[in-house]
């Protein structure tokens, strides 16, 4: 195996998040939220008021021992740990996030303690080099190798079971999961952002070493897209079918959960470390996120423009002359 | 103890920060020790047997004691500590034994720096100690098989080295014709040597009761200084001012220091001296300490320390943890 600690400048990562509506009726204020994300005692949760709020669980660890397939075909085995965390951005969104460093192991499976010296880093052993095994990992279907989605999945669960929660959502939207691959290497920028069905999106990253980026600032920039795609999936949805019923039918309810607790949590780029705001920059060329949502934004506003003037003429009407 | 922080994540030449409090965390670093000598293990039926059973305890104990001392080499700081059982059989009060203990370990020319009770290894004035430990645990994954799914550390309150036997895995879902399977160590030299550890049992009012080898976790975790709770050092050393102990074990602190002269109770590494009864016990805390992910922030801060100071601490738990174990009446292993 070769690859990543190879001339210790390296990193490669994978994980997953997996993004989704709280499950209370309204949104959670920051101490309760603060307290939801308390997960591992003796650790903190991570707050920020500024622009938007955001929680951050403490991570939990995870041990995995499995096969992994790389894009050439050869075998290779995956033995370490995945850091999993759960964040919480406007009281209102929840995210589950499992993140895995890639590095370059020896023939065997060491005593686990070796493991646990490095927290959130699987070894390899077999051939292929890590950057071969991120590609790989993004289109795998395989059940049995590396799966940080279920673990995110699991973080998203534990939260789901919480007490605090009066799981009475106002309404359903889809789950999105987002599988991330990131390499950091000498070559320059280069990216791919996939819309593979309607939940599961991929983004596969190779940035420049020169950008500094950390495992910790790659996982928040993908948590910061993961939010960001899925506010594009839930909110144009609930637009599209307030805008498109008939006059007088609409259900309004969604719209307005919509425009109250979701509309405010645009604010792309803000978990973006300084050298790497060239994703967001390709992300608003295209597709061009930023686009989209205001386009959705002139809609809400226009077609409520609109109703008042409908419910203003409906009432002139119904006056009896004088 | 001096503030600590992580390494800020600050851009080159940040002309403009921004910064939340609550967003940046600190974990609280600690002075060490080279070494920590533990002089033993109190309990109830030691006590009872009188006097004399614990001044044949420390004449067994000085030989080894001395012995550590002279492999950590010259100038080297090394304090020493002693535990009392307060927690499974509470008995007689600090006021009775702690002169007692001290004048015992005194006619064998031993001295106690730091005296601890065991109870605070579980919870000590409301706080929790021993569940900071729990959280850190992480299972061993079984080879070829764990892709990420499995839940994380024992909510069972069991920790094994490896691969439960299949009886005793799931024995309602078995059927007569299955075959028993052995359980297995992860990572054997071709035989297992499996261990199974229980981390507590449930008291009848459904208290959760920390078993002996797990609080012998913490206390090993505790003297290696690599606990902390939300970035706060976990039950530094007291001095205790007035001129007689207390009458009850609550009142004492947690951890108190006897000797005002005495090097920091946390060491990069401990050495224990022990009867042999205890090594069962110390077979489980190593297997616990083998599947604890200790704070890294922690770690890196024992690293960088004792790097200064051109040391090489090792980087597995249980490597920095030795011992000596001995049997009653060997003054020091001899007959």
């Amino acid at each position: 195996m070769t690859g990543a600690s190879d001339d210790g400048a390296t990193l490669v990562m994978v994980g997953e998040v997996r993004t989704g509506l709280l499950m209370n009726r309204l949104p959670l204020e920051a101490d309760a939220v603060a307290e939801l994300l308390d997960l591992v005692p003796g650790e903190r949760v991570r707050t920020r008021e500024r622009p938007v709020p955001r929680a951050v669980s403490p991570d939990t660890l995870y041990g995995v021992d499995c096969p992994l397939v790389t894009r050439s075909g050869g075998r290779v085995r995956a033995i370490g740990t995945l850091a999993a965390r759960a964040c919480v951005v406007g009281g209102r969104v929840v995210q589950g996030s499992t993140r895995g460093v890639l590095i370059a192991g020896g023939d065997r499976r060491l005593p686990w303690s070796h493991y646990l010296e490095c927290p959130g880093v699987v070894e390899l052993t077999g051939r292929g080099t890590a950057a071969d095994v991120a590609t790989r990992f993004l289109s795998s279907r395989d059940p049995e190798s590396l799966d940080p989605g279920a673990v995110s999945e699991a973080q998203v669960a534990r939260l789901r079971a919480a007490r605090l929660l009066d799981h009475r959502p106002p309404f359903h939207p889809r789950r999105t999961r987002l599988r991330w691959s990131a390499v950091v290497d000498r070559e320059g920028f280069r990216g791919a952002f996939t819309l593979a069905d309607r939940e599961l999106r991929t983004l596969r990253l190779t940035i420049a070493r020169t950008a500094q980026a950390t495992p910790e600032q790659l996982a928040a920039l993908c948590e910061d897209v993961a939010l960001h795609d899925w506010l594009l999936t839930t909110v144009p949805a609930v637009v599209d079918s307030a805008c498109g019923t008939r006059r007088g039918d609409a259900d309004h309810g969604e719209l307005r959960v919509v425009i109250d607790q979701l509309l405010h949590l645009w604010m792309p780029g803000t978990d973006t470390p300084p050298g790497l705001g060239e994703i967001w920059d390709r992300l608003e060329a295209r597709p061009g996120l930023t686009r989209q949502w205001s386009a959705c934004v002139r809609r809400v506003r226009d077609h409520l423009a609109l109703r008042t003037l409908e419910l203003l003429q409906d009432h002139r009407a119904a006056r009896p002359p004088g | 103890m001096t503030a600590h922080g992580e390494d800020a994540a600050v851009g080159p030449a940040a002309d403009w920060v921004y910064r939340e409090s609550s967003a940046d965390l600190r974990t609280r670093a600690v002075p060490y020790s080279h070494l920590s000598v533990e002089l033993g293990h109190l309990y109830m039926e030691d006590f009872t047997a009188g006097p004399d059973r614990l001044r044949a305890h420390f004449a067994q104990v000085a030989p080894w004691a001395a012995t550590a001392r002279s492999l950590a080499g010259p100038r080297r700081r090394i304090s020493t500590c002693f535990l009392v059982d307060d927690y499974f059989t509470p008995f007689s009060s600090p006021a009775e034994v702690i002169p007692m203990v001290v004048r015992a370990a005194a006619k064998a020319g031993l001295r106690i720096d730091y005296l601890a009770r065991e109870s605070a290894c579980a919870e000590a004035n409301g706080a929790r100690v021993a569940p900071l430990l729990l959280a850190r645990l992480v299972e061993e994954p079984p080879v070829g098989t764990a892709s990420g799914t499995r839940p994380p550390a024992a909510e069972s309150g069991w920790l094994c080295n490896g691969v439960r036997s299949r009886s005793d895995v799931a024995p309602q879902a078995m059927s007569t014709a299955t075959a028993w399977e052995p359980p297995l160590e992860l990572g054997a030299r071709r035989h297992s040597v499996f261990v199974d550890a229980q981390l507590w049992s449930t008291e009848r009012d459904g208290r959760r009761l920390w078993s002996c080898p797990f609080l012998a976790a913490v206390w090993q975790m505790l003297r290696l200084g690599l606990l902390r709770d939300r970035g706060e050092v976990v039950l530094p050393p007291e001095s205790w001012e007035e001129d007689a102990f207390p009458d009850r074990w609550d009142l004492l602190p947690p951890v108190v220091r006897l000797n005002p002269q005495a090097t920091p109770f946390w060491a990069y590494r401990t050495f224990s001296v022990l009867d042999t009864r205890f090594l069962p016990v110390e077979h489980a805390v190593r297997v616990i300490l083998d599947h604890t992910a200790a704070d890294p922030v922690a770690l890196r801060q024992v690293a960088e320390r004792s790097e200064k100071e051109g040391l090489a601490v090792p980087s597995r738990l249980t490597e920095r943890i030795l011992y000596a174990f001995t049997a009653t009446g060997t003054e020091g292993g001899g007959p």
